[in-house]
């Protein structure tokens, strides 16, 4: 009997085939019912603790869901690179998070998911700060959620203040009183500082926001109706002469740049004057936590005496990647992400401020000066440009110029005009 | 019967080429084919979100004509000549010093190593620490004796050249150990000869052994130059590409049009202008640095 006219050649590819069909199931099967039951979480910026709690919070997910979640995080600096990256290669978690100017930037891309549907049936919707909700929106369709806010206004050290006697009940509400109290603290007037404003440079774009801050308080805006950029305009002309004259009366240095890392100018003891959000009282408990209690926040300023107090609220938000495999899922895991209790807690631990008016009595925002708080109702959002990321970079390296007196105001901003129409092709 | 000789030569051509098969499949992979997908993309308008489309040589056009391009290419160029040019001297006088007998030298010679083993990240933020205008050791030991507070790296004025001093403490003991090999292998006959004849400790450095390491030293300055061309860690870590773009490189450039401007296109674009200037550069520097009588 030979080997043949057992195992004919048939037998042995049915069995092979067989085998093999058996084998890639086995190697493929767990695979798809875990892709049924597992979805994604890209976080940014996590801390220790926040993502301690995030693993916490995706625990109760899963017993509630059956939802198994993967987390993924990266630094802000890179977050947008990885996002981007992310999305190209079809990799992107199932629910990712994102800064303010992301949104547009990738939602324009088709990086995310539209939910205005999955909206309309969601109750909770209704308890969001409308313009919060709104810059989550890309021409005309809803992509995110707000997750927190990071809403600036005027900050002081009380404790340096006080050398110059200015009380907290005393602060500065226009453009005027704010530039007098710098002199006041400033060495040169027999103040205990040298250089009293800090601009909120850093290596991003900090010196940009504050700018943007200044712009608003004088009712300017970025682009005009027909989307081409005003920077040069009145408004923004008054604004630039603003925030340079802190520099060319000596009030503030352009060499003072925060580096990412440890104590800011003003938890420092450096300066006792900026603009920014409650970022700068968690930094002074990170860094120096008797320095705190003396971190006050003021209203946001108007340019004007007796003028409305304008400010800009960052706000990071969550939103499902459009290449997720199960929406289902991700929106589910979305809600509940933005249920009210979890999202003050991320607003808590990424040290902002809550994105929904029924949060206003959450106990984190007891340690925090009530003027950050108050400063969330005069907060308008900037526009929704899917190049504003490269266009606030270009900003704030003409404002680096421009504080180094690099030239006239109008005309930093007029070349400014012509970068951002051609980035922009308008 | 013995092969003919064709056959074996024949053979042998086949086994080399097999072996280099695979040497030749990862060049492929990994350089020429990305270099010419590079190039690809440099014609097209290729976001890494949508399908490219063809736009022919504007992103070419549009990066010549933009200001920001040339001060960053001025920018890559002045730290690699500074970095290579001043390194260079300090490499040869630290290698030359170990070349003696030097008391401690073997753990001198790690000491001066190991920043090497770090990477430029690491560096980059120790660096950041030391430099700190306000709680940083170096301003405080300026305004111990007597000096002004320097703002290394926010002042334009500073910026680059704090990031050279960076970078060159980072290589020196690489390319330092380099130039010691060759220091060691200068013939001993002839540095005797010479002593013998009266010549001091210096001539005989200058005339003996530095000609005869002159190959090495011209290999270290290219491959050191041209490395420092694709500058991009430590501007990024250390200054963020400022102030006023006094720090911004040309691949820190390519990095901002591709993952802050999603223009894929013009990055490439760069990438092939970088890979072309350093193809220039290098046969420049080659032939400027070649031994004499060398074709």
């Amino acid at each position: 009997m030979t080997v043949g006219s057992k195992f004919s050649r048939r037998t042995v590819l049915k069995n092979g085939l067989a085998g093999a069909a058996t084998l890639s199931m086995g190697l493929y099967a767990p695979h798809v019912l875990a892709q049924n039951k597992s979805l994604s979480i890209m976080v940014l910026g996590p801390t220790q603790q926040s993502l301690e709690w995030l693993r916490g919070a995706l625990a109760t997910f899963k017993q509630q869901s059956g939802y198994d979640v993967e987390i993924r995080q990266s630094d802000w600096g890179s977050a947008f690179q990885k996002l981007l990256t992310s999305a190209a290669s079809g990799t992107m978690a199932d629910v990712t998070m994102m800064g303010q100017v992301m949104t547009p930037a990738l939602a324009s891309k088709g990086a995310y998911l539209a939910i205005d549907d999955r909206l309309a049936d969601w109750p909770d919707v209704k308890a969001y700060y409308p313009a919060m909700l709104k810059d989550g929106t890309y021409d005309g369709k809803s992509y995110a959620l707000p997750a927190y806010a990071d809403v600036r206004t005027a900050v002081y050290r009380s404790d340096i203040l006080e050398k110059v006697g200015v009380g907290a009940d005393a602060l500065p509400k226009n453009w005027d009183e704010f530039k007098t109290v710098a002199r006041k603290l400033s060495k040169k007037e027999g103040g205990p500082l040298d250089t009293p404003f800090f601009s909120g440079q850093d290596k991003s774009v900090g010196l940009m926001q504050i700018y943007s801050q200044m712009l608003y308080q004088a009712k300017g805006t970025f682009f005009d109706d027909a989307g081409k950029s005003v920077l040069s305009n009145e408004a923004g002309v008054k604004a630039l002469d603003y925030l340079v004259s802190f520099f060319t009366e000596g009030l503030a240095n352009p060499n003072i740049v925060y580096q990412g890392t440890g104590p800011r100018p003003l938890v420092q003891g450096l300066s006792a004057m900026t603009y920014n959000s409650a970022a700068e009282s968690q930094n002074a408990a990170d860094n120096a936590p008797d320095v705190q209690k003396f971190i006050l926040a003021g209203l946001p300023l108007s340019a004007e005496a007796g003028g409305e107090p304008t400010t800009i609220a960052w706000v990071n938000k969550f939103a499902i990647g459009s290449n997720t495999k199960n929406p289902d899922g991700a929106w589910e895991l979305l809600k509940f992400i933005m249920s009210k209790e979890n999202s003050a807690k991320i607003a808590e631990l990424w040290g902002g401020l809550p994105a929904r008016t029924d949060q206003k009595d959450t106990p984190y925002l007891a340690n925090v000066s009530p003027g950050f708080v108050e400063a969330t109702q005069y907060a308008g959002a900037l526009p929704t440009s899917p190049n504003l990321l490269q266009i606030q970079k270009e900003v704030n390296i003409a404002l680096q110029g421009a504080i180094r007196q690099s030239g006239g105001s109008a005309q930093i901003l007029a070349d400014l005009d012509k970068k951002i129409d051609a980035i922009n092709g308008v | 019967m013995r092969p003919a000789k064709r056959d074996v030569l024949s053979h042998q051509r086949v086994a080399g080429n097999l072996l280099v098969t695979p040497a030749v499949v990862v060049i492929f992979a990994t350089s020429v084919i990305p270099l010419l997908l590079a190039f690809f993309f440099s014609l097209t308008d290729y976001t890494l979100l949508a399908p490219p489309h063809w736009v022919g040589l504007s992103n070419y056009v549009t990066i010549v004509q933009d200001p920001v391009f040339w001060q960053a290419i001025g920018n890559t160029l002045s730290f690699a000549a500074s970095q290579v040019g001043i390194g260079l001297v300090v490499v040869i006088l630290v290698a030359a010093l170990f070349n003696g007998a030097l008391f401690g030298g073997p753990v001198m010679r790690t000491i001066i190593y190991l920043p090497q083993a770090a990477s430029y990240v690491v560096v980059a933020l120790v660096w950041n620490l030391l430099l700190d205008p306000a709680v940083g050791p170096i301003n405080s030991m300026l305004m111990g004796i007597g000096g002004g507070q320097i703002y290394f790296l926010s002042d334009p004025a500073w910026a680059m050249p704090s990031i050279v001093v960076m970078s060159m403490w980072r290589n020196l003991g690489y390319f330092m150990i380099i130039v010691l090999a060759a220091l060691k292998s200068v013939p001993s006959e002839l540095l005797e000869a010479a002593k013998i004849d009266g010549a001091n400790a210096v001539q005989r450095f200058w005339s003996i052994s530095l000609p005869t390491i002159k190959g090495v030293v011209a290999f270290v300055a290219i491959t050191w130059f041209l490395g420092a061309l694709q500058m991009f860690t430590q501007s990024y870590v250390m200054t963020g590409g400022g102030p006023v773009n006094a720090t911004r490189t040309i691949v820190y450039l390519m990095y901002d049009e591709a993952f802050t401007n999603l223009s894929i296109g013009k990055a490439c674009a760069m990438a092939v202008m970088l890979f072309l200037l350093v193809v220039a550069l290098s046969l420049i520097l080659r032939v400027i640095l070649r031994p004499k009588g060398q074709v």
